[in-house]
Protein backbone atom coordinates (compact mmCIF):
# COMPACT_ATOMS: atom_id res chain seq x y z
CA UNK A 1 0.00 0.00 0.00
CA UNK A 2 1.09 3.57 -0.50
CA UNK A 3 1.50 5.02 2.98
CA UNK A 4 0.71 8.33 4.64
CA UNK A 5 1.07 9.47 8.21
CA UNK A 6 4.23 7.48 8.89
CA UNK A 7 5.33 10.21 11.31
CA UNK A 8 3.22 8.59 14.04
CA UNK A 9 4.83 5.20 13.47
CA UNK A 10 8.26 6.80 13.26
CA UNK A 11 7.70 8.61 16.56
CA UNK A 12 6.85 5.31 18.23
CA UNK A 13 9.83 3.56 16.65
CA UNK A 14 12.26 6.21 17.87
CA UNK A 15 10.81 6.76 21.32
CA UNK A 16 10.02 3.21 22.42
CA UNK A 17 12.27 0.39 23.59
CA UNK A 18 13.69 -2.43 21.46
CA UNK A 19 10.69 -4.73 21.00
CA UNK A 20 8.17 -1.95 20.36
CA UNK A 21 10.59 -0.03 18.13
CA UNK A 22 11.33 -3.14 16.07
CA UNK A 23 7.64 -3.92 15.72
CA UNK A 24 6.80 -0.38 14.62
CA UNK A 25 9.61 -0.45 12.07
CA UNK A 26 8.57 -3.89 10.84
CA UNK A 27 4.96 -2.80 10.53
CA UNK A 28 5.95 0.21 8.43
CA UNK A 29 8.03 -2.01 6.13
CA UNK A 30 5.23 -4.55 5.81
CA UNK A 31 2.45 -2.09 5.06
CA UNK A 32 4.41 -0.75 2.10
CA UNK A 33 4.79 -4.22 0.60
CA UNK A 34 1.27 -5.58 1.13
CA UNK A 35 -1.34 -4.92 -1.54
CA UNK A 36 -4.91 -5.41 -0.42
CA UNK A 37 -8.04 -5.11 -2.50
CA UNK A 38 -10.42 -5.74 0.40
CA UNK A 39 -10.52 -6.16 4.17
CA UNK A 40 -10.42 -9.96 3.86
CA UNK A 41 -6.99 -9.78 2.24
CA UNK A 42 -5.77 -7.51 5.04
CA UNK A 43 -7.25 -9.89 7.61
CA UNK A 44 -5.28 -12.76 6.08
CA UNK A 45 -2.05 -10.86 6.78
CA UNK A 46 -3.15 -9.58 10.21
CA UNK A 47 -5.50 -12.22 11.62
CA UNK A 48 -5.30 -10.77 15.14
CA UNK A 49 -6.18 -7.23 14.09
CA UNK A 50 -9.54 -5.59 14.78
CA UNK A 51 -11.44 -4.38 11.76
CA UNK A 52 -14.15 -1.73 11.66
CA UNK A 53 -15.09 -0.42 8.25
CA UNK A 54 -11.96 0.96 6.65
CA UNK A 55 -10.03 0.98 9.94
CA UNK A 56 -7.63 -1.68 11.18
CA UNK A 57 -6.22 -1.78 14.69
CA UNK A 58 -3.00 -3.79 14.73
CA UNK A 59 -1.60 -4.89 18.06
CA UNK A 60 2.04 -4.15 18.88
CA UNK A 61 4.12 -5.41 21.85
CA UNK A 62 3.61 -4.13 25.38
CA UNK A 63 0.04 -2.98 24.90
CA UNK A 64 0.77 -0.68 22.00
CA UNK A 65 -1.14 -0.56 18.77
CA UNK A 66 -1.40 1.13 15.41
CA UNK A 67 -4.66 2.23 13.81
CA UNK A 68 -4.48 2.20 10.04
CA UNK A 69 -7.16 3.61 7.73
CA UNK A 70 -7.19 1.87 4.36
CA UNK A 71 -8.78 2.94 1.11
CA UNK A 72 -8.66 -0.37 -0.77
CA UNK A 73 -9.79 1.14 -4.04
CA UNK A 74 -7.01 3.72 -4.06
CA UNK A 75 -4.43 1.32 -2.59
CA UNK A 76 -3.63 3.87 0.08
CA UNK A 77 -3.14 3.49 3.85
CA UNK A 78 -3.01 6.21 6.46
CA UNK A 79 -1.49 5.65 9.90
CA UNK A 80 -4.02 7.38 12.13
CA UNK A 81 -2.47 6.37 15.42
CA UNK A 82 0.58 4.57 16.77
CA UNK A 83 1.32 4.29 20.49
CA UNK A 84 -0.04 3.00 23.75
CA UNK A 85 -3.52 1.53 23.44
CA UNK A 86 -4.43 3.40 26.62
CA UNK A 87 -3.53 6.72 24.98
CA UNK A 88 -5.23 6.19 21.68
CA UNK A 89 -8.57 7.69 22.72
CA UNK A 90 -10.08 4.63 21.11
CA UNK A 91 -10.30 6.00 17.57
CA UNK A 92 -11.66 2.69 16.34
CA UNK A 93 -14.73 2.92 18.58
CA UNK A 94 -15.07 6.59 17.78
CA UNK A 95 -15.04 5.80 14.06
CA UNK A 96 -17.50 2.98 14.56
CA UNK A 97 -19.96 5.40 16.04
CA UNK A 98 -19.27 7.89 13.27
CA UNK A 99 -19.78 5.22 10.61
CA UNK A 100 -22.98 4.01 12.24
CA UNK B 1 -8.58 22.20 1.08
CA UNK B 2 -6.88 23.40 -2.07
CA UNK B 3 -4.30 20.93 -3.37
CA UNK B 4 -0.80 22.39 -3.25
CA UNK B 5 2.74 21.26 -2.43
CA UNK B 6 3.43 20.72 1.28
CA UNK B 7 5.96 23.25 2.52
CA UNK B 8 5.41 23.32 6.28
CA UNK B 9 4.32 21.21 9.24
CA UNK B 10 1.00 23.01 9.12
CA UNK B 11 0.52 22.14 5.43
CA UNK B 12 1.38 18.53 6.27
CA UNK B 13 -1.16 18.40 9.09
CA UNK B 14 -3.87 19.90 6.89
CA UNK B 15 -3.09 17.44 4.11
CA UNK B 16 -3.31 14.49 6.54
CA UNK B 17 -6.69 15.69 7.80
CA UNK B 18 -7.95 16.09 4.24
CA UNK B 19 -6.71 12.58 3.40
CA UNK B 20 -8.34 11.15 6.53
CA UNK B 21 -11.69 12.55 5.44
CA UNK B 22 -11.34 10.72 2.11
CA UNK B 23 -10.21 7.32 3.40
CA UNK B 24 -13.71 5.82 3.46
CA UNK B 25 -14.82 7.35 0.15
CA UNK B 26 -15.10 5.28 -2.99
CA UNK B 27 -16.31 7.77 -5.62
CA UNK B 28 -13.84 8.53 -8.39
CA UNK B 29 -13.44 12.22 -7.55
CA UNK B 30 -12.46 11.35 -3.96
CA UNK B 31 -10.10 8.60 -5.10
CA UNK B 32 -8.40 11.00 -7.51
CA UNK B 33 -8.02 13.63 -4.81
CA UNK B 34 -6.74 11.05 -2.31
CA UNK B 35 -4.10 9.81 -4.73
CA UNK B 36 -2.79 13.32 -5.29
CA UNK B 37 -2.77 14.01 -1.55
CA UNK B 38 -0.94 10.75 -0.91
CA UNK B 39 1.77 11.67 -3.40
CA UNK B 40 2.23 15.08 -1.78
CA UNK B 41 2.27 13.64 1.74
CA UNK B 42 4.63 10.81 0.86
CA UNK B 43 7.06 13.24 -0.72
CA UNK B 44 7.08 15.37 2.44
CA UNK B 45 7.36 12.43 4.83
CA UNK B 46 9.96 10.46 2.89
CA UNK B 47 12.81 12.82 3.75
CA UNK B 48 11.74 13.52 7.30
CA UNK B 49 10.89 10.13 8.77
CA UNK B 50 13.64 7.63 8.13
CA UNK B 51 13.29 4.32 9.92
CA UNK B 52 16.40 2.54 11.14
CA UNK B 53 16.89 -0.84 9.52
CA UNK B 54 15.39 -3.62 11.59
CA UNK B 55 17.09 -7.00 11.94
CA UNK B 56 15.90 -10.05 9.99
CA UNK B 57 15.15 -11.72 13.35
CA UNK B 58 12.90 -8.84 14.41
CA UNK B 59 11.06 -8.85 11.08
CA UNK B 60 10.47 -12.60 11.32
CA UNK B 61 9.34 -12.40 14.96
CA UNK B 62 6.91 -9.59 14.16
CA UNK B 63 5.32 -11.61 11.35
CA UNK B 64 5.18 -14.69 13.56
CA UNK B 65 3.38 -12.67 16.26
CA UNK B 66 0.89 -11.29 13.77
CA UNK B 67 0.19 -14.71 12.25
CA UNK B 68 0.21 -16.63 15.55
CA UNK B 69 3.09 -18.80 14.35
CA UNK B 70 5.33 -20.89 16.57
CA UNK B 71 9.03 -21.51 15.80
CA UNK B 72 8.14 -25.00 14.60
CA UNK B 73 5.83 -23.49 11.96
CA UNK B 74 8.75 -21.85 10.17
CA UNK B 75 11.01 -24.90 10.12
CA UNK B 76 9.94 -25.68 6.52
CA UNK B 77 11.27 -22.28 5.45
CA UNK B 78 14.49 -22.27 7.48
CA UNK B 79 15.43 -25.92 7.48
CA UNK B 80 15.66 -27.21 11.03
CA UNK B 81 14.76 -26.44 14.61
CA UNK B 82 18.30 -25.39 15.43
CA UNK B 83 18.50 -23.15 12.36
CA UNK B 84 15.24 -21.45 13.42
CA UNK B 85 16.67 -20.85 16.89
CA UNK B 86 19.90 -19.41 15.52
CA UNK B 87 18.15 -17.04 13.14
CA UNK B 88 15.55 -15.88 15.66
CA UNK B 89 18.35 -15.28 18.17
CA UNK B 90 20.18 -13.17 15.59
CA UNK B 91 23.15 -15.54 15.63
CA UNK B 92 22.81 -16.34 11.96
CA UNK B 93 21.57 -14.42 8.94
CA UNK B 94 19.04 -16.16 6.68
CA UNK B 95 20.40 -17.46 3.38
CA UNK B 96 19.10 -16.29 0.02
CA UNK B 97 16.88 -19.36 -0.28
CA UNK B 98 15.54 -18.86 3.23
CA UNK B 99 14.88 -15.18 2.50
CA UNK B 100 13.04 -16.16 -0.66
CA UNK B 101 10.92 -18.71 1.21
CA UNK B 102 10.07 -16.31 4.05
CA UNK B 103 9.14 -13.58 1.60
CA UNK B 104 7.07 -15.85 -0.60
CA UNK B 105 5.25 -17.80 2.08
CA UNK B 106 4.94 -15.28 4.91
CA UNK B 107 5.12 -11.98 3.03
CA UNK B 108 8.04 -10.63 5.07
CA UNK B 109 9.59 -7.73 3.12
CA UNK B 110 12.85 -8.62 1.38
CA UNK B 111 14.60 -5.48 2.64
CA UNK B 112 13.77 -6.38 6.25
CA UNK B 113 15.08 -9.92 5.77
CA UNK B 114 18.33 -8.78 4.23
CA UNK B 115 19.01 -6.48 7.21
CA UNK B 116 22.27 -4.68 7.75
CA UNK B 117 25.54 -5.97 6.35
CA UNK B 118 27.07 -8.48 8.69
CA UNK B 119 30.03 -10.78 8.35
CA UNK B 120 29.51 -14.48 8.90
CA UNK B 121 32.13 -17.16 9.14
CA UNK B 122 32.20 -19.38 6.06
CA UNK B 123 30.21 -22.56 6.45
CA UNK B 124 31.76 -25.97 6.35
CA UNK B 125 31.50 -27.75 3.02
CA UNK B 126 28.33 -29.87 2.78
CA UNK B 127 28.69 -33.57 2.27
CA UNK B 128 25.07 -33.95 1.17
CA UNK B 129 25.88 -34.09 -2.53
CA UNK B 130 28.42 -36.85 -1.93
CA UNK B 131 25.80 -38.83 -0.05
CA UNK B 132 23.33 -38.24 -2.87
CA UNK B 133 25.81 -39.53 -5.44
CA UNK B 134 26.46 -42.63 -3.36
CA UNK B 135 22.74 -43.33 -3.16
CA UNK B 136 22.29 -42.91 -6.93
CA UNK B 137 25.04 -45.49 -7.40
CA UNK B 138 23.37 -47.81 -4.92
CA UNK B 139 20.05 -47.45 -6.75
CA UNK B 140 21.78 -48.35 -9.99
CA UNK B 141 20.82 -45.11 -11.72
CA UNK B 142 24.41 -44.00 -12.22
CA UNK B 143 26.71 -46.31 -14.15
CA UNK B 144 29.54 -47.96 -12.20
CA UNK B 145 32.48 -45.58 -12.08
CA UNK B 146 30.51 -42.73 -13.65
CA UNK B 147 31.30 -39.30 -12.20
CA UNK B 148 28.48 -36.95 -11.21
CA UNK B 149 29.35 -34.34 -13.86
CA UNK B 150 29.28 -36.95 -16.60
CA UNK B 151 25.99 -38.31 -15.25
CA UNK B 152 24.40 -34.85 -15.23
CA UNK B 153 25.63 -34.23 -18.75
CA UNK B 154 24.11 -37.53 -19.85
CA UNK B 155 20.78 -36.59 -18.28
CA UNK B 156 20.85 -33.14 -19.81
CA UNK B 157 21.34 -34.75 -23.20
CA UNK B 158 18.07 -36.62 -22.61
CA UNK B 159 16.17 -33.52 -21.50
CA UNK B 160 17.53 -29.99 -21.69
CA UNK B 161 14.91 -29.13 -19.04
CA UNK B 162 17.44 -30.18 -16.42
CA UNK B 163 19.47 -27.07 -17.13
CA UNK B 164 16.47 -24.96 -16.07
CA UNK B 165 16.58 -26.41 -12.57
CA UNK B 166 19.45 -24.17 -11.56
CA UNK B 167 17.34 -21.15 -12.42
CA UNK B 168 14.10 -22.25 -10.89
CA UNK B 169 12.61 -23.03 -7.52
CA UNK B 170 8.97 -23.80 -7.10
CA UNK B 171 6.54 -22.94 -4.33
CA UNK B 172 7.01 -26.26 -2.63
CA UNK B 173 10.69 -26.84 -2.31
CA UNK B 174 11.97 -27.00 1.23
CA UNK B 175 14.41 -24.30 2.31
CA UNK B 176 16.92 -26.88 3.49
CA UNK B 177 17.01 -28.56 0.10
CA UNK B 178 20.48 -29.36 -1.24
CA UNK B 179 20.24 -28.11 -4.80
CA UNK B 180 23.09 -30.36 -5.91
CA UNK B 181 21.23 -33.41 -4.64
CA UNK B 182 17.99 -32.16 -6.19
CA UNK B 183 19.65 -31.77 -9.57
CA UNK B 184 21.09 -35.27 -9.28
CA UNK B 185 17.64 -36.67 -8.39
CA UNK B 186 16.01 -34.98 -11.39
CA UNK B 187 18.79 -36.34 -13.60
CA UNK B 188 18.11 -39.80 -12.22
CA UNK B 189 14.40 -39.43 -12.98
CA UNK B 190 15.13 -38.38 -16.55
CA UNK B 191 17.54 -41.26 -17.09
CA UNK B 192 14.89 -43.70 -15.83
CA UNK B 193 12.11 -41.98 -17.82
CA UNK B 194 14.13 -42.29 -21.00
CA UNK B 195 13.99 -46.08 -20.66
CA UNK B 196 10.16 -46.16 -20.60
CA UNK B 197 8.33 -46.69 -23.86
CA UNK B 198 4.87 -45.24 -24.25
CA UNK B 199 2.22 -47.16 -26.21
CA UNK B 200 1.76 -45.95 -29.77
CA UNK B 201 -1.63 -44.86 -31.05
CA UNK B 202 -4.14 -42.37 -29.81
CA UNK B 203 -3.61 -41.21 -26.25
CA UNK B 204 -6.37 -40.75 -23.71
CA UNK B 205 -7.29 -37.21 -22.85
CA UNK B 206 -5.91 -36.13 -19.48
CA UNK B 207 -8.99 -34.59 -17.92
CA UNK B 208 -10.89 -34.85 -14.64
CA UNK B 209 -12.62 -38.08 -15.74
CA UNK B 210 -9.25 -39.66 -16.51
CA UNK B 211 -7.92 -38.55 -13.12
CA UNK B 212 -10.95 -40.15 -11.44
CA UNK B 213 -10.27 -43.42 -13.23
CA UNK B 214 -6.66 -43.31 -12.01
CA UNK B 215 -7.82 -42.56 -8.46
CA UNK B 216 -10.21 -45.51 -8.47
CA UNK B 217 -7.33 -47.87 -9.13
CA UNK B 218 -6.50 -47.32 -5.46
CA UNK B 219 -9.35 -49.67 -4.59
CA UNK B 220 -7.68 -52.55 -6.41
CA UNK B 221 -5.09 -54.74 -4.65
CA UNK B 222 -2.24 -53.86 -7.01
CA UNK B 223 -3.44 -50.33 -7.79
CA UNK B 224 -0.05 -48.59 -7.36
CA UNK B 225 1.45 -50.80 -10.05
CA UNK B 226 -1.58 -50.50 -12.37
CA UNK B 227 -1.32 -46.71 -12.25
CA UNK B 228 1.84 -46.88 -14.32
CA UNK B 229 0.00 -48.52 -17.24
CA UNK B 230 -2.96 -46.21 -16.84
CA UNK B 231 -0.81 -43.09 -17.01
CA UNK B 232 0.99 -44.48 -20.06
CA UNK B 233 -2.40 -44.66 -21.86
CA UNK B 234 -2.51 -40.89 -21.54
CA UNK B 235 1.09 -40.40 -22.62
CA UNK B 236 2.44 -39.87 -19.11
CA UNK B 237 5.57 -41.64 -17.88
CA UNK B 238 5.58 -42.71 -14.23
CA UNK B 239 8.97 -42.96 -12.57
CA UNK B 240 9.65 -43.96 -8.99
CA UNK B 241 13.02 -42.92 -7.65
CA UNK B 242 13.77 -42.81 -3.94
CA UNK B 243 14.58 -39.41 -2.54
CA UNK B 244 18.26 -38.65 -1.98
CA UNK B 245 19.87 -37.20 1.14
CA UNK B 246 19.04 -33.50 1.05
CA UNK B 247 16.22 -33.55 -1.51
CA UNK B 248 13.11 -33.47 0.74
CA UNK B 249 10.74 -34.32 -2.07
CA UNK B 250 7.47 -36.16 -2.50
CA UNK B 251 7.32 -35.86 -6.23
CA UNK B 252 7.83 -33.86 -9.37
CA UNK B 253 6.45 -33.27 -12.81
CA UNK B 254 9.13 -32.97 -15.49
CA UNK B 255 9.11 -32.71 -19.29
CA UNK B 256 11.07 -35.47 -21.01
CA UNK B 257 13.20 -34.55 -24.01
CA UNK B 258 10.45 -35.68 -26.43
CA UNK B 259 7.90 -33.53 -24.58
CA UNK B 260 6.23 -36.43 -22.75
CA UNK B 261 5.28 -35.43 -19.21
CA UNK B 262 6.99 -37.44 -16.48
CA UNK B 263 5.36 -37.91 -13.08
CA UNK B 264 8.10 -38.77 -10.62
CA UNK B 265 7.53 -40.01 -7.07
CA UNK B 266 9.95 -40.63 -4.21
CA UNK B 267 7.60 -42.73 -2.01
CA UNK B 268 9.46 -41.27 0.96
CA UNK B 269 6.48 -41.86 3.27
CA UNK B 270 5.59 -45.29 1.80
CA UNK B 271 1.89 -44.89 2.59
CA UNK B 272 -1.05 -45.44 0.28
CA UNK B 273 -2.70 -42.11 1.10
CA UNK B 274 0.50 -40.21 0.35
CA UNK B 275 1.12 -42.20 -2.83
CA UNK B 276 -2.31 -41.53 -4.35
CA UNK B 277 -2.44 -37.88 -3.41
CA UNK B 278 1.07 -37.19 -4.71
CA UNK B 279 0.40 -39.13 -7.90
CA UNK B 280 -2.77 -37.15 -8.64
CA UNK B 281 -1.13 -33.87 -7.62
CA UNK B 282 1.75 -34.43 -10.03
CA UNK B 283 -0.67 -35.61 -12.72
CA UNK B 284 -2.44 -32.26 -12.30
CA UNK B 285 0.85 -30.43 -12.84
CA UNK B 286 1.61 -32.61 -15.86
CA UNK B 287 -1.83 -31.84 -17.27
CA UNK B 288 -2.29 -28.20 -16.35
CA UNK B 289 1.06 -26.59 -15.76
CA UNK B 290 3.97 -28.17 -17.61
CA UNK B 291 4.73 -26.35 -20.82
CA UNK B 292 7.23 -24.33 -22.78
CA UNK B 293 7.95 -22.01 -19.86
CA UNK B 294 7.70 -24.57 -17.06
CA UNK B 295 9.56 -27.79 -17.62
CA UNK B 296 10.12 -28.85 -14.00
CA UNK B 297 7.80 -28.62 -10.99
CA UNK B 298 9.08 -29.99 -7.69
CA UNK B 299 6.98 -30.71 -4.64
CA UNK B 300 7.63 -31.20 -0.97
CA UNK B 301 4.00 -31.62 0.06
CA UNK B 302 4.93 -31.08 3.71
CA UNK B 303 5.37 -27.42 2.76
CA UNK B 304 1.97 -25.77 2.63
CA UNK B 305 1.19 -23.59 -0.30
CA UNK B 306 -1.91 -21.70 -1.31
CA UNK B 307 -0.27 -20.23 -4.36
CA UNK B 308 -1.81 -20.51 -7.88
CA UNK B 309 -0.64 -23.69 -9.55
CA UNK B 310 -0.08 -25.53 -6.25
CA UNK B 311 -3.57 -24.78 -4.98
CA UNK B 312 -4.98 -25.81 -8.36
CA UNK B 313 -3.07 -29.11 -8.31
CA UNK B 314 -4.18 -29.79 -4.72
CA UNK B 315 -7.83 -29.28 -5.66
CA UNK B 316 -7.49 -31.40 -8.80
CA UNK B 317 -6.05 -34.25 -6.72
CA UNK B 318 -8.60 -33.92 -3.90
CA UNK B 319 -11.59 -33.89 -6.26
CA UNK B 320 -10.25 -36.77 -8.35
CA UNK B 321 -9.76 -38.93 -5.27
CA UNK B 322 -13.00 -38.05 -3.50
CA UNK B 323 -15.65 -36.01 -5.34
CA UNK B 324 -16.76 -33.00 -3.23
CA UNK B 325 -20.30 -34.33 -2.92
CA UNK B 326 -19.04 -37.60 -1.42
CA UNK B 327 -16.48 -35.88 0.79
CA UNK B 328 -19.23 -33.91 2.54
CA UNK B 329 -20.21 -37.13 4.29
CA UNK B 330 -16.69 -37.53 5.70
CA UNK B 331 -16.10 -33.92 6.73
CA UNK B 332 -17.41 -34.63 10.23
CA UNK B 333 -14.76 -34.00 12.95
CA UNK B 334 -16.04 -37.06 14.83
CA UNK B 335 -15.97 -39.33 11.80
CA UNK B 336 -16.52 -42.97 12.70
CA UNK B 337 -14.40 -45.68 11.07
CA UNK B 338 -17.56 -47.29 9.70
CA UNK B 339 -18.59 -44.06 7.95
CA UNK B 340 -15.07 -43.60 6.64
CA UNK B 341 -15.22 -47.03 5.03
CA UNK B 342 -18.63 -46.25 3.51
CA UNK B 343 -17.31 -43.01 2.05
CA UNK B 344 -14.31 -44.84 0.59
CA UNK B 345 -16.63 -47.38 -0.99
CA UNK B 346 -18.89 -44.70 -2.42
CA UNK B 347 -15.89 -42.82 -3.84
CA UNK B 348 -14.47 -46.07 -5.16
CA UNK B 349 -11.10 -45.52 -3.50
CA UNK B 350 -8.95 -47.22 -0.87
CA UNK B 351 -9.91 -46.25 2.72
CA UNK B 352 -6.36 -44.87 3.15
CA UNK B 353 -7.29 -42.06 0.77
CA UNK B 354 -10.22 -40.97 2.94
CA UNK B 355 -8.26 -41.43 6.16
CA UNK B 356 -5.32 -39.39 4.86
CA UNK B 357 -7.51 -36.52 3.75
CA UNK B 358 -9.50 -36.49 6.99
CA UNK B 359 -6.29 -36.37 9.05
CA UNK B 360 -4.89 -33.54 6.95
CA UNK B 361 -8.08 -31.48 6.92
CA UNK B 362 -8.59 -31.82 10.66
CA UNK B 363 -4.93 -31.55 11.63
CA UNK B 364 -5.41 -34.68 13.72
CA UNK B 365 -2.64 -37.16 12.93
CA UNK B 366 -3.49 -39.62 15.68
CA UNK B 367 -6.72 -41.05 14.26
CA UNK B 368 -7.02 -43.66 11.53
CA UNK B 369 -3.26 -44.27 11.48
CA UNK B 370 -3.83 -47.99 10.91
CA UNK B 371 -5.85 -47.29 7.78
CA UNK B 372 -3.13 -45.41 5.91
CA UNK B 373 -1.58 -48.40 4.22
CA UNK B 374 1.88 -47.96 5.70
CA UNK B 375 4.55 -49.99 3.95
CA UNK B 376 2.15 -50.99 1.17
CA UNK B 377 3.56 -48.98 -1.74
CA UNK B 378 7.28 -49.61 -2.18
CA UNK B 379 6.67 -53.33 -2.58
CA UNK B 380 5.24 -52.59 -6.05
CA UNK B 381 8.28 -50.65 -7.21
CA UNK B 382 11.21 -52.76 -6.16
CA UNK B 383 13.20 -52.23 -9.32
Amino acid sequence: MRLMGIGKLHALATSANGAVASAATSLGAELVTFEWNCADEAAADYPNARFAGHLIEIGLPEDNCAVVAVNYRAGVALIEFAGSCADRGNPLNHKKRKLA
Amino acid sequence: MKLKPIRSEQDHELALRAAEALMAKTDQASIDRLEVLQALIERWERDRFKFEATSPAAAIKFRMDQKNLQPRDIIPFLGSKSRVSEILAGQRQPTVDQIRALNRHLGIPLAALVGETRHEAPRKASTASKAAVEKLRTLGVMKPGEQIDAFLERAQGIAPALAMLRKSRTERTNAKTDMGALEAWCAGVLVKAEQRRLPSGKQRKRDAAFARSVAQLSATPNGPALAEEKLAEAGVVLVVLEHLPGTYLDGAAICRGDGAPVVALTLRHDRLDNYWFTLLHELAHATLHLGANTSIILDDLDVNSSVGAEAEADKFARDALIPPKVWKKAANPDLATETLLEVAEEAGVHPAVVAGRWRWEHGDYRRFSRLLGRGEVKQFFGR
